[in-house]
């Protein structure tokens, strides 16, 4: 942003194509994390996010600690070990649905040759054990559940914690509570790093402690039959108080999670950000987040990512029936979608399995219904880009920010429902992927 | 290679011979033989241009305009500057007052945005004006050399520098037929494998002066058809455009020949999506939807050298080849137009936003 107000003020420089770190890069960065040489951590439907103050470890613990926010209800944090003495990993989760539920389950990343053929012809049959996620690694066992109370133990911090433990050496690993003593090198066996061919190769292949955490979400009967209700709201800007306000009343609502459709800070500085922030983490239930021009400092990530997740993303709405609705949120602070986002397009908007609605949420429609006002993409191509993709895919509906008078039109079939100031949608949809959407004072 | 050597040889002396020839009258070599061969020096009114004055006009004048005209004695124009600034002033919290009501944003249209631009174009270019002719004085800058009337082809070049597209090479060729008071230019903009392309039709009149005032009010429409066969859509739209170019020496002597420029417009786009994204749609297939804009340039616009026009604009229009830098700003627009030969102008055009674009091009006259 800066870099482009230079520019601008260069009046007629040849661009600028410094390489500045975008908030896409911060989410791919934050995918992943080496704690060591030999020891890193990797995420399916989560970040790594900083650790809350509150959160405590235990004295002369020397495990490191991993924090991670979900960005999914259906995520897995991996921890990737190449060594084989005993290690500990203390995982702190944020974002997790009240009813998540934590399991485990311990891998070689890699198959032996037999193992492969038998895969190929007939898995199912012939090898029960394998695992949908990870289909050319080898289970070492089942997967294997954390009973909640023990999940739930992290003192006076909110969110799922737990200690990660592993012994390569032996093919072992385990989660216990937090508070579980983190095995030191001389608790554990012998640790003999063999080499793949003393070994095989499957046994020099990394030990993976994969851990999963997952939420179904339970529709709502209804007279058009069973459905999934969810609220977003946004456009709060600098009227902190109405942030706080739209927070108690999703309290009072019953659903399972909330999506930020951008514009809740009065700028993109980092204590509006921060206050921000701390006014979400009153929500009783996830909250998904894209962004607004008023969060963003251009596309530089700001602390963005730590704070509030991936900004486009997909969200599969877990229902455990033969329908799956999904939330696709499109970061368009920018007034327009970024060239990955408009490669990515395609695979967001496809229909899932099992299928289900696809709900777009994006800050800047794209094109202002009161169009001489100009509130829409920075460019109209970019707009009739997207429109023509959202229309060829059939999206359910489109909800956006930005404008700050709600209402709702119809273009090309899409039905974009605009939330505005400070606003509360209510959105319900079903089985057959129809979409109701309530806009609440 | 001696031939050509010779013939160049000869070209330069004759060159190099021909002002000689020329030189009948002597050179003054006093104040006092200057004055007899007529030179009456510089009226009292148009005072020379003042280092210190620039500065002035430069530092505190940014906060009270027309400092450095009323350092050289203008006070007249001093005081015109001043009230250029105030006025600014006023459109941008004009702007900012209709725009603090965010409920009724929409009902107040483009009028907020047009508020603030043209108040902080005012604002800036009184500032600019104070500096520029503190500094300058009153030597008036080069004769407007920008083409108005008569036939044209013109042959172009454009680079699209904007990440979310690979297609970034664009042809682009035009046909201008100007008889001064109207004007018909026919355009298209062509990526070279055809995925993308513009057609457009301008017409346009100049009710006021033709051809004649290089300051002029124009109003034209351009139709316009794009198709993309990249992303699967084509649009139409007709657009209706009023501009006008203001010479400033008109209010502000010592800014002869410096003009300022206006554009706005208001268009309305029909859609047309096709079934996938390779299909483009018939020009005259039903629309999917219809939607309306509007555009605003202001700028500056001057001789930066005898044969060579310079325009900067800062421009608002969603329709340009590249987005603008931030959702609440524009774009940077310099356009370069020199007149290599009578019947040949070369034109630059940069375009500076979110990303950048680079269009040369070469105008042959009719």
């Amino acid at each position: 942003m800066r870099c482009k107000a230079l520019l601008a003020l260069a009046a007629l420089s040849v661009g600028c194509n410094r390489a500045v770190p975008t908030r896409e890069a911060a989410i791919e960065a934050a995918r992943t994390l080496e704690l060591a040489a030999d020891l890193s951590v990797e995420l399916d439907g989560a970040l790594i996010t900083s650790c809350p103050d509150t959160l405590m470890t235990p004295e002369a613990d020397e495990a490191p600690v991993v924090c991670v926010r979900l960005t999914a209800f259906d995520a897995e944090i991996r921890v990737v070990d190449s060594g084989c003495a005993p290690r500990a990993v203390r995982v702190h989760v944020q974002n997790a649905a009240s009813d998540a539920v934590v399991g485990w389950r311990a891998f070689r990343a890699g198959e032996s040759t037999a193992r492969a053929a038998t895969r190929a012809c007939c898995e199912t049959l012939l090898n029960p054990n394998g695992d949908e996620r990870h289909p050319d690694w080898t289970p070492l066992g089942p997967e294997v559940t954390l009973d909640d109370a023990s999940a739930r133990s992290c003192g006076e911090t909110r969110g799922l914690c737990w200690t990660s433990t592993a012994r390569p050496g032996t093919d072992q690993a385990w989660l216990t509570p937090w508070t579980t003593a983190a095995p030191t090198a001389a608790s554990g066996a012998a640790c003999v790093s063999l080499s793949a061919p003393q070994a095989g190769t499957l046994r020099a292949a990394p030990f993976v402690l994969a851990q999963r955490v997952r939420a179904t979400l339970t529709p709502v009967a209804t007279d058009d039959g069973p459905a999934l209700d969810f609220v977003v709201i946004g456009n709060t800007g600098e009227d902190h108080a109405a942030l706080e306000r739209l927070v108690e009343r999703v309290n009072d609502e019953d659903v399972p999670f909330v999506v930020i459709s951008g514009d809740i800070a009065a700028n993109g500085s980092e204590e509006a950000l921060d206050r921000a922030r701390r006014a979400l983490d009153a929500l009783e239930v996830p909250f998904f987040m894209t962004l607004g021009e008023k969060d963003a400092d251009g596309a530089e990530p700001t602390g963005l990512v730590e704070r509030f997740g991936a900004s486009t993303d997909v969200l599969t709405l877990p229902t455990l029936q033969a329908w799956q609705p999904k939330v696709v949120l499109l970061d368009s602070a920018e007034g327009g979608l970024s060239a990955k986002t408009f490669a990515a397009l395609p695979d967001y908007l496809a229909p899932g399995t099992p299928p289900g609605a696809a709900i777009v949420v994006t800050h800047t429609p794209p094109f202002d219904p009161l169009g001489l006002r100009g509130a829409g993409f920075k460019r109209r191509g970019e707009g009739a880009r997207l429109l023509a993709a959202l229309s060829r895919a059939g999206v359910a509906a489109v909800i956006t920010g930005h404008l700050n008078e709600p209402g709702a039109d119809v273009q090309s079939g899409v039905e974009i429902v605009h939330g505005g100031a400070r606003h509360f949608v209510r959105v319900r949809v079903n089985e057959a992927g129809r979409v109701a959407v309530q806009r609440l004072d | 290679m001696s031939a050509r050597l010779v013939a160049g040889l000869t070209a330069l002396a004759l060159a190099t011979a021909a002002p000689a020839v020329a030189q009948t009258q002597t050179v003054p070599t006093s104040l006092d033989e200057a004055r007899a061969q007529g030179y009456t020096g510089r009226p009292a009114d148009e005072p020379a241009g003042s280092m210190l004055g620039g500065l002035l006009a430069i530092g505190p004048g940014f906060f009270v305009h027309g400092v450095g005209h009323y350092y050289t004695g203008d006070e007249a124009t001093a005081l015109k500057l001043l009230i250029g600034e105030l006025l600014g002033a006023g459109l941008v919290v004009a702007g900012a007052l209709v725009a603090a009501r965010p409920e009724e944003a929409g009902r107040a249209g483009p009028l907020p945005i047009s508020l603030v631009q043209s108040g902080v174009f005012l604002f800036l270019g009184s500032w600019l004006a104070d500096v520029v002719g503190t500094f300058k004085g009153a030597e008036p800058f080069d004769d407007d050399t920008s083409r108005l009337g008569g036939h044209a082809l013109g042959l172009g070049y454009r680079y699209v520098g904007d990440p979310r597209t690979a297609r970034r090479h664009r042809l682009v060729p035009s046909l201008t037929l100007d008889s001064g008071r109207v004007f018909v230019q026919p355009s298209a903009e062509i990526e070279p494998n055809f995925s993308e392309r513009r057609f457009a039709l301008d017409v346009g009149g100049r009710p006021w002066r033709g051809a004649a005032g290089r300051d002029h009010i124009a109003v034209g429409a351009r139709l316009r058809r794009d198709e993309s066969a990249a992303f699967g859509y084509a649009t139409r739209a007709a657009e209706g455009w009023l501009a006008w170019k203001l010479d400033l020496g008109q209010l502000i002597a010592r800014m002869r020949r410096f003009s300022i420029t206006q554009r706005y417009a208001v268009g309305i786009e029909q859609f047309q999506f096709g079934a996938s994204p390779s299909d483009v749609p018939a020009p005259f297939a039903d629309a999917d939807f219809t939607s309306s804009w509007f555009s605003l340039a202001s700028g500056f616009a001057f001789n930066a050298a005898r044969r060579t026009h310079l325009t900067l604009e800062f421009v608002q229009d969603p329709t340009v080849a590249i987005p603008a830098a931030s959702a609440q700003s524009g774009l940077l627009r310099g356009a370069f137009s020199h007149q290599y030969r009578d019947d040949l102008d070369i034109d630059v055009e940069i375009l500076a936003g979110d990303g950048f674009s680079v269009a040369l091009g070469l105008v042959y006259a009719l």
